[in-house]
């Protein structure tokens, strides 16, 4: 076992969730329209892919740990995910799915990993965003009519309760947008560290009287 | 040290380079910020000098008579040469508020030397000090003139190096200290405007004690006032 497949069988192991750190329970990523719960696997992909977006959205980013159900108490329980469900969860495959409704595109990782005892995982690691924000940018309703996604919302992690929610309160508002100023603010910063390098203090008082003087009278 | 034919001289860069080959004061005060235009007309320049103009010895500080006046973009001036009265000098005052002025010290651009006189190179001590008192009064007298909110004077006497402290005043007792060592003797102050005229005899004092240092000596602080206060009370 590689030090990679032990620190992320450590998130495996989490005990609950954290505004970084989402667990959902085992299923596929490519939905067989056949299949028996297909309407419900296109749910629980959707639940994630907003899950994406409000990690890519927090400082830091975060993960979606994929094989770990939650019990009705609450805990966490790291079931694995059986061999049919590891279909499409690979880089590609979720990112070409994920930035059909994002705007700019997230970036992320898939990893699988199995435990000692053969249980399987998929860990989705998601990177913060790069300069702007990442706004929704196309619709998609669970199987009861419900909006999933929103075309135009704004997805973050709550701060009261750990889901993934449109913008709703002042204060993540703020996060958000003192995250983007950062950001920007630090992309400019090599421009404005060379502008000044170019930038030469004027003369002092002394100097302007100095010279008013002349090498005659010095 | 002794000027080639001053006398002949006439303009401002022969007088400063005559003044080069000789002991001389030069004087800069100028207000500690930079204004280029200050004073708005140049013609100002001359009147305000001649307004601030010091007289207690009979010769002005600075010289301000009509034979030696000069102008140039920017400044007011002032050169002239008379060897017959030990007079080698020339000073700017800018629209900036920068005054500057270069003289001769008497004692090395005289022609005629009395018996009694101390041999080699000589300062005048009493001389030296009613020299910085007139400086400063004339300063004050600036600042009086709103010119000069606050000031950097700076006083240096240069060709000082192997010179040595003389009296001027046979009835004063007065033992030579050991020469100079140093070539520039040097003050410097920044004070505010209402300090040139409220502090004008401790700035005095302090400045006339800081170069006679330089010459290895250390007067008592009264005798310096009283040298000034002399002076306060002489009729040009």
């Amino acid at each position: 076992m590689t030090d990679l497949d032990r620190t992320l069988l450590q998130l495996v192991r989490m005990p609950g969730e954290e505004r970084n750190h989402e667990a959902k329970r085992s299923f596929p990523w490519r939905v067989d329209g056949s299949h028996v719960d297909a309407d419900l696997f296109a749910d629980l992909r959707g639940k994630v892919t907003r899950t994406i977006m409000a990690l890519a959205n927090l400082p830091g980013g975060g993960r979606v740990v994929v094989g770990v159900g939650q019990e009705a108490s609450g805990r966490l329980s790291a079931d694995g995910m059986p061999e049919e469900h590891l279909v499409g969860w690979s880089t590609d495959e979720v990112l070409e799915h994920v930035n059909k409704y994002a705007s700019p595109e997230v970036r992320l990782r898939v990893d699988q990993v199995t435990d000692e005892t053969g249980l399987r995982f998929i860990i989705v690691s998601v990177q913060e965003f790069e300069e702007v924000p990442v706004v929704c940018s196309n619709d998609q309703s669970n199987r009861k009519g419900q909006s999933l996604l929103r075309r135009g919302a704004t997805y973050v992690r709550g701060r009261k309760k750990i889901e993934s929610i449109e913008i709703s309160s002042q204060t993540e508002m703020r996060e958000l947008v003192g995250l983007a100023t950062q950001k920007q603010l630090r992309s400019m910063l090599p421009y404005v560290t060379q502008l000044l390098q170019h930038v030469k203090p004027g003369p002092s008082d002394a100097q302007l009287f100095e010279e008013q003087l002349g090498e005659s009278w010095a | 040290m002794t000027a080639d034919k001053p006398d002949e001289l006439t303009g401002t860069e022969e007088i400063l380079a005559a003044l080069r080959k000789v002991g001389h004061w030069r004087v800069v005060i100028r207000p500690t910020t930079f204004e280029r235009k200050r004073i708005s007309k140049i013609n100002g320049c001359y009147e305000l000098i001649q307004g601030a103009s010091v007289s207690h010895r009979g010769w002005p500080y600075p010289a301000c008579i009509d034979r030696g006046k000069e102008a140039g973009p920017e400044f007011s001036g002032f050169a002239l040469a008379g060897l017959e009265w030990g007079i080698l000098e020339a000073w700017r005052y800018f629209q900036s508020g920068q005054f500057v002025h270069k003289f001769a010290l008497r004692e090395d651009v005289r022609t005629s030397r009395q018996d009694d006189e101390e041999p080699g190179p000589v300062l005048d001590w009493i001389r030296a000090c009613h020299s910085v008192a007139e400086i400063f009064e004339f300063a004050a007298r600036l600042s009086l003139q709103g010119v000069l909110p606050s000031a950097r004077i700076q006083i240096q006497i240069r060709g000082t190096k192997g010179r040595r402290l003389s009296c001027s005043d046979p009835r004063r007792l007065f033992f030579p200290p050991s020469p100079c060592r140093v070539p520039i003797v040097e003050h410097v102050v920044e004070v505010t405007g209402g300090d040139l005229v409220s502090r004008e005899e401790e700035l005095v004092i302090s400045a006339a004690k800081e170069m006679f240092a330089q010459f290895l000596w250390d007067p008592a602080e009264a005798v310096l006032r009283d040298e000034r206060q002399r002076l306060m009370a002489m009729r040009g």
